[in-house]
């Protein structure tokens, strides 16, 4: 395509992004999948397999996949690395206990090489609930300031409220302009 | 926990509560995070062993001890609503267990003033409250029926923002204990709890009335004033007066366990009047903003050091007296003062006894 047909596009046309969303089971990738897409709040059940919906955001076309999280399925998010612009990926800042359980999911994941050039932009869920994380402790227990050649970004939420899902979107949206 | 019969093959856990959950209702538990965790049997690969300690007839024992009867225990069949509600209910806010509560709290010594640790047993079960001296104590050192068992915050007069003051009726005259604990959410976790088991006992004695104001009640008013004896001979005296509801007790220290004595206010209807000033004559007081309470027996004379002070005690008096009786009411007051002091400051109201038989013996209550 020529440089006047692509800023073309650029202005008018659709923009699309595959976005991956991950984390440990019960994060709430459900809740804010829908949260999204119906901007309500639906009382979920635990995923096994996936759930995937496009969402539409400043002339992007997000199309989310979000992957069931329970410890024996863990192994089947490979399966949707291929072509994957973005990683969401999930955390229940409220649970100390398995923060470090996310940690190794998350490294682990970030070792394949088919998600090179991802970016990740994580997602400090629960911040509703008294006893949260805030985004610099989950940055620290994840390790994210140690991730080199990647870029990242956190963003505290809350699924139910809504809070901080459309402020995530925009960076991931930003990543998009900057990589074509 | 299985709404209705569980299957033989369970796929779903919280890991928390310790009981199996149909898939439907791991998501509704999911909602209660702090309460219940969900994991699932067959796609989590740590064991769940914890499971077998708990189980869902434990659990079932646990959290389903008091059900009204005619509360709608809903089946896995009906629809969210009724099953999200019964879950919070039971898991979320502990509505059907019975209060029982154990733990350490300071406790005002009664003779030297000292805060000692002391434990505390609130049981609903038994219907008490009841605290222990000795560690290895068997015997209580006092066990408090919870039917008369009132807590209000007295920070000021406890001299701690956790102060509480928890009263109850010994041969009907009223007994103080002060207590606090250094963590305010402990001091207010007791409160509540005191008020939860109230309001069970309450509920059985006194179905479908409105109890919340029942539960716990701060104090009309609290201060010194000056008293003098019933020949209105003697010297006043500084006392720290309480206004409870309609009894009315005064204290050498604020922090005494007993009353010196207690007034029972009764109402207009009775012949009950408060008015400004003191009866003329009246000698050996020191404040000058005197108050005159008529009672069917005799008069009380009392003193405040300020106008402002006399005030908000006439206006506190007030409304005790124009607030009609109740039946209940009549059975309530003091008897004779206690063995501990003999206060010459009580009147049996054997008029306003009689009058309440008579009423109910012609079948008015």
């Amino acid at each position: 395509m020529g440089g006047f047909a692509s800023l073309f596009k650029g202005m008018f046309g659709k923009k699309e992004m595959r976005i991956l969303m991950v984390g440990l089971d019960a994060a709430g990738k459900t809740t804010i999948l829908y949260k999204l897409k119906l901007g309500e709040v639906v009382t979920t059940i635990p995923t096994i397999g996936f759930n995937v919906e496009t969402v539409s955001y400043k002339n992007i076309s997000f199309t989310v996949w979000d992957v069931g999280g329970q410890d024996k399925i863990r192994p089947l998010w490979r399966h949707y690395f291929q072509n994957t612009d973005g990683i969401i990926f999930v955390v229940d800042s409220n649970d100390r206990e398995r923060i470090g359980e996310a940690k190794d999911e998350l490294m682990r994941m970030l070792a394949e090489e088919e998600l090179n050039d991802a970016a990740l932009l994580v997602l400090a869920n629960k911040q509703d609930l008294p006893n949260a994380m805030n985004a610099a402790e989950v940055t620290e227990k994840l390790g994210l300031q140690t991730l080199r050649l990647r870029s990242w970004y956190i963003q505290a939420t809350c699924a139910t409220g809504g809070n901080g899902l459309y402020e995530g979107l925009d960076w991931l949206s930003a990543q998009l302009k900057k990589s074509k | 926990m299985f709404l209705g019969q569980p299957p033989s093959d369970p796929e779903w856990a919280s890991y928390t509560l310790g009981v199996f959950v149909c898939l439907s209702c791991s998501g509704l538990h999911r909602n209660i995070v702090q309460i219940s965790k969900v994991k699932s049997v067959l796609l989590s690969s740590s064991p769940l062993q914890f499971m077998d300690s708990v189980g869902n007839n434990a659990a079932k024992a646990t959290f389903e001890q008091i059900v009204p009867a005619f509360y709608y225990c809903p089946t896995q069949k009906d629809c969210m609503l009724l099953r999200e509600q019964w879950i919070r209910a039971k898991y979320e806010r502990k509505e059907f267990q019975r209060v029982e509560r154990e733990g350490f709290l300071w406790k005002r010594g009664r003779d030297n003033g000292q805060y000692l640790s002391r434990n505390f047993i609130l049981s609903e079960r038994e219907g008490v409250l009841k605290y222990f001296n000795k560690h290895d104590a068997r015997e209580p050192k006092a066990i408090m029926k919870i039917n008369t068992v009132n807590a209000t915050f007295q920070p000021t007069k406890i001299g701690t923002s956790q102060g509480l003051q928890i009263t109850y009726l010994k041969d009907n005259s009223t007994r103080n204990i002060f207590v606090y604990h250094e963590d305010g959410k402990e001091m207010v976790d007791w409160f509540n709890a005191i008020r939860a088991a109230r309001f069970h006992y309450l509920q059985v004695a006194f179905p479908g009335a409105s109890l919340l104001p029942k539960l716990t009640r701060n104090y009309i008013k609290e201060g010194f004033m000056e008293k003098t004896g019933p020949k209105h001979t003697e010297g006043f005296k500084k006392r720290w007066f309480t206004m409870d509801d309609r009894r009315l007790m005064y204290f050498k220290d604020p922090l005494d366990a007993y009353a010196r004595g207690e007034v029972f206010i009764g109402c207009q209807e009775n012949s009950y009047t408060v008015l400004p000033g003191l009866p003329p004559n009246t000698q050996g007081y020191h404040w000058q903003f005197g108050i005159t309470i008529v009672t069917p027996d005799r008069k009380f004379l009392f003193a405040c050091e300020t106008d402002e002070d006399q005030k908000d005690w006439i206006a506190a008096f007030q409304t005790v007296i124009d607030r009609p009786m109740l039946p209940q009411e009549y059975a309530g007051k003091p008897k004779q003062p206690s063995s501990h002091y003999s206060a010459l400051f009580f009147s049996t109201h054997q008029s306003d006894i009689c009058r309440f038989h008579s009423l109910c013996s012609r079948g008015l209550f």
